[in-house]
């Protein structure tokens, strides 16, 4: 079918403030290194202080292990270093915030390591901005988009694509890069 | 359908209070009844039959047409109260009488044929069997009631079920008359409940099937073999029906089951229709049989016996020993066998038991297992121990008992009886016997043996091909048979029991047994062991196990694809189980399968390495012993090993493999913990042994999926995880690193920068190659991180 051009580019942008309105909510803001983050406060099921995480063996480095929580085992993804910011020491603000992220197949309850919390925030459709193509450092598969609120800048993170790529398959190809060198 | 029973009571109780000049409310009546005709759909049945004639009864009254309207309206009464009789009680059309007056012809008039099987029906059966192709049987499940179908669905599964097991009773002779019976129950139960819920192709098949029944229990036939092969096929078919309605119920469609039950409803048909055609067949539970298949007689021999019986009433076992052709031993032996099979297995009192959700049980379950956490995590606790007084550490140790009391009841709960698995195994070696020819008995011994609910459906599998195995290529038939002196009638044993904390599956046969010539030729040409290789029996009798290994000259669609073995044993692996081989040639073979209690709990031997702990099942622990420096030669480039009596046993640092940190000290003041997988021992070297615990395992999740050294989680007394070491997984992580190792000297050793005399440390150990792979290894995974 074919558009007038007019047509096309109000067609385009009903689609974007359609999705930049899906992604309006609440989200809890925290703190990786220098910059804040957010994440849809619906996927957080609780935030707990910093405990002994048991390390995995021969896993990446930014899966920091797995923890119990009341029973329940469940993995601990280092941010810092999934985004490549480098580790840093734990301090009394650091936290574990556990998610609930859709894994493949049924959703799976994971916890990020956070250098602090900060609030939670409801940021509106117009303060949500595309993330540019480049130049945040993180993968923009990872990004939902840039929240403006008042004078600071969040990245509201796609938490599903973060704790869902790529990890299984980097595990699997822990065997095969060895094995090939 | 309740809305049917529904619409018979309220006519029922119009019909009471109606006045017979009340032309109204008689009208209306008149309706009522069409309604529930029309709800009958299609169905000719009596129900429909009688609807539709009150209706017009009614109609009669209505225009004055009958000559008198009280005997009229008294026979209405009459009639709803044999369809309530029909409808709501359930009954059997023989057990109700509609007024002559209704006029109902043909399905009221033959009280031995049921509801649904109107003259037209069976008028198109007729001589030529063939059935009625104008009807389609059609189930609805657009505006279904889900609990109400789903309910169903879970109970015909059971009725099916105890049928099928009772079918199978019935051809071992056992209690006929009580068989039958409850058979026939079986299928009318859910002809009934599939009335109601207008589940036509259900409700046909289970009607035919229970005509047939009657017809078996009655005497004018007898339920064996062939006839017994058609009642199987219609509990299959029932079966596939189920799920259809399971399907539909969940996609909320229409589902059209007349091509499914074609063949079988023409093959019921007929049969019910000549009974006359198929005679009764010979009980192979009769002495003489037992002895032919025994080897002590034969067929003419009896034959020749009967001729000469000393009178009428002479039993076959009698007449063989008087006449000096069976010892009177065999004869006796004979007799009780046939006693006991006959004895009643059943007997014991039945206890009353409830229906739960399988969600409710599991979260009950899971919530005692947390509860032994948390206690263990306070009765383990240092400082209470430390200020325990003596009032304390009594509590503590009761709440203990009491803990352990609640989880070994949580653990029974779970529990299951493998007879249904053994019920199903029993019924394809009836199946795998009847298509192949060959004569297969198959004995079970401890199928009242429980396991846990999550095994009990995991072994189905492997089980079923093992016995396939066994009746495929272990017994052969009966010519092959009695050439070799052995009873005609092969023998496959499934026994289970319990031992040593596991439970124990073994299926053993009197067949041909493994020719270990023929499975190594056969490996060799399959390319799937080096030539020249020595190997022990046990091993070349593993080597069935190997995908795409089998001997199989024929493919049957059964066995002989080389897709089986290897498979059963991945599946029985990943139970944490095992499997054995054992066999005589010519004599037979014994296939046992191991397997864990229960796959939630884990018996574990807890070690210290580098500071942290870690798990070690004990299953795979062999035995344990101080490490001391001088006890370990190192094997060019390919690592450590030490003699264990004579054994050589390679050594595997975990410290070193798991990229931990070093273990201080590592020639003095280390342990090794040999531990065995298949075939293979190594030795696992860790700092010390901290204990054996009993812990339940949790599972990592789909993030740790990927690797294969860690198995799980096991939470501690101290609330911390300590993963379980696979055992498996570890030994192929040591052999690939080995491997690579290996690879890099050879391949590019410059590149590699690794030779031993740069590495060797003061106290002339190797061990620095492997540290070289760690460190780049660390290199691969920091650029992969960056990805």
């Amino acid at each position: 079918m074919s558009m007038t051009i007019a047509e096309k580019v109000t067609a385009e942008a009903t689609v974007e403030t359609k999705t930049t309105a899906a992604k309006a909510g609440k989200y809890l803001t925290f703190r990786l290194a220098a910059e804040e983050y957010g994440l849809e406060i619906l996927k957080v099921r609780e935030i707990i202080g910093m405990m002994e995480i048991t390390g995995v063996p021969k896993t990446p480095d930014h899966v920091r292990g797995v923890i119990n929580l009341r029973g329940k085992v469940i993995p601990v993804i280092d941010l810092r270093t999934k985004f490549g910011m480098g580790s840093a020491e734990n301090t009394d603000e650091t936290c574990i915030v556990v998610v609930e992220a859709a894994g493949q197949g049924d959703s799976l309850m994971m916890g990020v390591l956070v250098d602090a919390v900060s609030e939670v925030l409801d940021i509106q459709a117009d303060q949500i901005e595309e993330a540019p193509a480049f130049g945040t450092g993180v993968d923009t598969r990872f990004i939902l988009g840039i929240g403006k609120v008042q004078q600071d800048v969040k990245l509201l993170l796609d938490i599903d694509e973060v704790l869902s790529s790529g990890d299984q398959q980097v595990l699997e190809s822990i065997g095969t890069a060895e094995a090939a060198g | 359908m309740p809305e049917r029973e529904k619409l018979i009571e309220t006519i029922a109780a119009d019909l009471v209070m109606v006045d017979i000049d009340d032309l109204p409310a008689l009208s209306n009546i008149h309706e009522q009844f069409l309604t529930l005709k029309k709800t009958l759909g299609d169905d000719v049945s009596l129900v429909a039959c009688a609807a539709q004639a009150c209706a017009d009864l009614v109609e009669k009254i209505v225009l004055n047409d009958v000559p008198d309207k009280q005997e009229a309206l008294t026979a209405l009464n009459e009639s709803i109260t044999a369809l309530q009789g029909l409808v709501v009680d359930d009954r059997q059309p023989e057990e109700v009488s509609f007024p002559k007056i209704l006029n109902l012809t043909g399905p009221a008039s033959s009280p031995t044929r049921s509801e649904a099987s109107p003259d037209d029906r069976s008028a198109a059966v007729g001589e030529d069997g063939e059935a009625a192709d104008d009807e389609r049987y059609v189930m609805s499940f657009e505006d279904a009631d889900n609990t109400l179908l789903a309910d169903f669905i879970n109970e015909a599964r059971e009725h099916l079920a105890s049928a099928e097991q009772m079918l199978m009773d019935l051809e071992t002779g056992e209690d006929y008359d009580n068989s039958i019976n409850a058979i026939f129950r079986s299928f009318h139960t859910i002809k009934g409940a599939a009335g109601f819920l207008d589940l036509n192709p259900i409700l046909v098949v289970a009607h035919e099937s229970e005509t047939l029944l009657d017809l078996g229990r009655k005497g004018t036939i007898k339920i064996e073999s062939r006839i017994a092969d058609i009642c199987f096929d219609a509990i299959d078919v029932l079966r596939q029906l189920m799920d259809s309605a399971e399907e539909g119920l969940s996609s909320r469609s229409t589902y059209d089951g007349t091509e499914l039950i074609a063949s079988i409803l023409t093959t019921l048909r007929y049969l019910v229709s000549h009974p006359d055609e198929s005679p009764p067949e010979v009980s192979s539970d009769r002495v003489g049989d037992r002895l032919i298949d025994m080897g002590a007689v034969t067929q003419e021999k009896i034959d020749q016996a009967l001729k000469k019986k000393a009178s009428p009433d002479e039993r076959l076992g009698e007449t063989l020993v008087k006449q000096k052709l069976v010892p009177a031993k065999q004869v006796a032996r004979v007799l009780r066998d046939q006693q006991r099979s006959r004895k009643d297995t059943g007997g014991s009192a039945v206890k009353e038991k409830v229906k739960i959700d399988t969600d409710r049980l599991d979260r009950l379950v899971d919530t005692i297992g947390e509860l032994v956490i948390a206690e263990s995590m306070v009765g383990q606790d240092e400082e209470i121990l430390a200020k325990a007084s003596h009032k304390v550490t009594r509590n503590i140790g009761h709440l203990n008992k009491i803990t352990r009391e609640l989880q070994e009841m949580g653990m029974a709960m779970r529990l299951v009886p493998v007879k249904a698995t053994f019920q199903k195994l029993a019924r394809a070696v009836r199946d795998l016997t009847r298509k192949s020819g060959k004569k297969i008995n198959l004995e079970i011994f401890g199928e009242d043996t429980e396991v846990d609910r999550s095994i009990v459906e995991l072994i189905g599998d492997p089980l079923i091909h093992m016995i396939r195995n066994a009746c495929d290529h272990g017994i052969g038939d009966p010519e092959e048979r009695s050439r070799a002196g052995k009873p005609e009638t092969g023998t496959v044993t499934l026994r289970a029991y319990h031992k040593g904390g596991n439970i124990y599956f073994d299926i053993e046969d009197d067949g041909r047994g493994l020719n270990k010539d023929k499975l190594y030729a056969k490996a060799l040409e399959r390319g799937l062991i080096d030539p020249g290789r020595e190997m022990t029996e046990k091993e070349i009798f593993n080597l069935v196990f190997l995908p795409g290994f089998s001997t199989a000259k024929k493919i049957t669609n059964v066995s002989g694809r080389g897709v089986g073995m290897d498979v059963v044993r991945k599946n029985v692996e990943a139970l944490r189980g095992s499997l054995d081989i054992d066999s005589t040639l010519g004599a037979g073979t014994r296939f046992s399968m191991k397997l864990p209690l229960t796959l939630a709990i884990i018996d574990g031997m807890l070690v210290e390495i580098a500071g942290e702990r870690y798990i070690i099942p004990t299953l795979s622990v062999v035995e344990s012993l101080l490490l001391t420096g001088d006890m370990i030669s190192t094997v060019n480039e390919r690592g450590e090993i030490i003699n264990l009596r004579g054994e050589l046993l390679p050594l595997i640092r975990i410290n070193r493999l798991f990229g931990l940190k070093h273990d201080g000290n590592e020639d003095t003041d280390t342990t090794v913990v040999v531990v065995e997988e298949g075939n293979r021992k190594v030795g696992l070297v860790i700092k010390r042994l901290l204990g054996q615990r009993q812990t339940v395992i949790k599972s990592l999740g789909p993030t740790f999926a990927g690797q294969k050294w860690i198995s799980g989680g096991a939470i501690l007394s101290n609330g911390q995880i300590g993963l379980i070491i696979d055992i498996g997984g570890v030994i192929a992580l040591s052999e690939d690193l080995r491997d690579e190792i290996y690879r890099r000297q050879v391949v590019s050793p410059a590149v590699a920068g690794v030779s031993d005399s740069e590495n060797k440390d003061e106290d002339d150990t190797v061990h620095t190659v492997e540290e070289e792979v760690e460190i780049e290894g660390r290199q691969i995974r920091a650029t992969e991180a960056k990805v």
